[in-house]
């Protein structure tokens, strides 16, 4: 310490610019950090909305978030809506549509509490042409449309030790599935997922032939997309816009209930 | 001057670079730490979390030794030299108790989760299965077969061979709650074993052994 009035020593004089160099080295890379995050928040959050398919998606009106709902009834009590996806299918705006269903299972075997356990039904033939950046890290899709197989994302994989080839079990449901597939990692929700084919996890759960709670939607080039949306915001859903883009030529949209 | 210059542009490249050492694959910690450590170590008043992997405490040399030691190669694209561990260093106070470590194992049906609760004697206090996939799973996380593994050490398990399954001494006593579950109980042993010989490798090894004391004179 230099008392005031008091000369600084010799060994201060050599310090004092030592620590400005490092505190200024300190703050550049603190800022610098700072900003590499901003920027790559503001980077990935619309490449994770373009990565999900859809640039929007649809709820049903006054219903609770789908999560909860799934939490609440372990997979029982969505609407589902094999109706709609057959008139949607016809409408002029849409180019082709490709039905999603999640369903999920409380598995009591994780921690001390528990945890949910969730399984995407996926129509192989649209879903994959939807998401094309999705590689495999060994294995492939399934082998069929009913197949008892499932498609694990790379965490989900590393989580339950699974390469293709070995069996993964459902829990509550008691069900062996053989993993057909291990994606590579994409950095989106997909590294989370376990995937099935459409046909199967409904049976599984005991609900054959109810297909769907989400259906992803491609627009025809050029399509009135506000049109389509006023539609389905007028039965039973409402529209929640994930993407900041402006829709545009080959947009996808996503109905869910 | 010109060291100054130099030092400042290392740390500035340190700083630029530490951002990006934090990438790579999630190894097992327990799910709710706060919760988990005061229900498996209930004298304790606080813990110190511990990363560590295979690569950084000896690379390819160590590999060797710890799976000459397990009796099995590592598997897969999961046991590898890179997996990173985490080791709870458990506090009484300021006194250190104990350590809890986890690692992952391939189960029949899914991953399977297996800490293990240690005294700084390096004996088993107990043994949790924090996860597992399998139609018997409720019966291997069981406390009652839990407790089987307290009192039990390293020397216990070098006497059990993973690859057979053939164990003598305490760890034979160990019986299996579900018959249709081996490959699971085997599993359990497999990862019980290697959780002990990374301890032993990571941290036992590494302290000094202590010198017995001369009985006073009379």
């Amino acid at each position: 310490m230099i008392a005031k009035g008091q000369e600084p020593s010799r060994q201060w004089k050599k310090t004092w610019p030592f620590l400005t160099m490092a505190g200024l080295v300190l703050s550049t890379g603190v800022l610098l950090s700072l900003a590499g995050f901003n920027r790559g928040c503001e980077g990935s959050l619309p490449k994770d909305m373009k990565n999900m398919g859809f640039p929007l998606l649809v709820k049903a009106k006054g219903g609770p978030e789908e999560a909860v709902i799934l939490m609440l009834k372990g997979g029982r009590g969505l609407r589902h809506m094999q109706p709609l996806l057959a008139s949607l299918a016809r409408e002029p705006e849409v180019e082709e549509v490709t039905p999603i269903l999640r369903l999920a299972v409380f598995d009591p075997h994780q921690g001390e509490s528990g945890g949910i356990a969730e399984y995407f039904g996926v129509e192989i033939r649209s879903f994959t042409a939807w998401k094309p950046f999705l590689k495999f890290r060994q294995g492939g899709w399934f082998t069929g449309e009913e197949a008892s197989e499932v498609v694990m994302g790379y965490e989900a994989a590393k989580l339950e030790q699974r390469e293709a080839g070995d069996l993964l079990l459902i829990p509550e449901k008691n069900v062996p599935f053989r993993v057909a597939g291990i994606l590579e990692r994409t950095g989106t929700q997909d590294d989370g997922t376990i995937f099935l084919p459409l046909p199967t996890l409904p049976t599984v759960f005991g609900r054959p032939g109810e297909i769907t709670a989400t259906i992803g939607i491609k627009l025809k080039r050029g399509a009135d997309s506000a049109r389509l949306e006023e539609k389905l915001g007028s039965c039973l859903t409402k529209i929640i816009p994930v993407s900041q883009e402006a829709p545009h030529e080959d947009h996808q949209m996503a109905s869910g209930l | 001057m010109k060291t100054q210059q130099l030092f400042m542009v290392i740390i500035f490249i340190l700083l630029l670079a530490g951002g990006r050492l934090g990438w790579g694959a999630v190894g097992c910690d327990l799910n709710d730490p706060d919760r988990d450590v005061a229900r498996l170590f209930p004298e304790s008043t606080g813990y110190k979390t511990i990363y560590t992997s295979i690569l950084k405490k000896g690379g390819d040399k160590l590999l060797a030794t710890v799976e000459k030691r397990l009796g099995d190669k590592f598997h897969g694209i999961y046991e590898t030299i890179d997996v990173p561990y985490t080791i709870y260093e458990i506090f009484t106070g300021k006194k250190k108790v104990g350590y809890i470590h986890g690692v992952n194992q391939k189960g029949q049906f899914g991953g399977i989760q297996v800490f293990v609760v240690l005294s700084l004697e390096a004996t088993m206090r107990g043994f949790y299965i924090q996860k597992m996939t399998s139609q018997y799973a409720g019966k291997l996380r069981d406390g009652k077969f839990g407790r089987q593994f307290t009192g039990l050490g390293l020397k216990d398990f070098e006497l059990y061979d993973v690859l057979s399954g053939k164990a003598s001494g305490r760890v034979a006593a160990i019986k299996n709650p579900v018959p249709e579950a081996e490959r699971d109980f085997r599993a359990a042993l497999r990862a019980t074993k290697k959780n002990l010989i990374l301890m032993d490798e990571f941290v036992f090894a590494a302290q000094p052994v202590p010198v017995p004391q001369e009985a006073p004179p009379p």
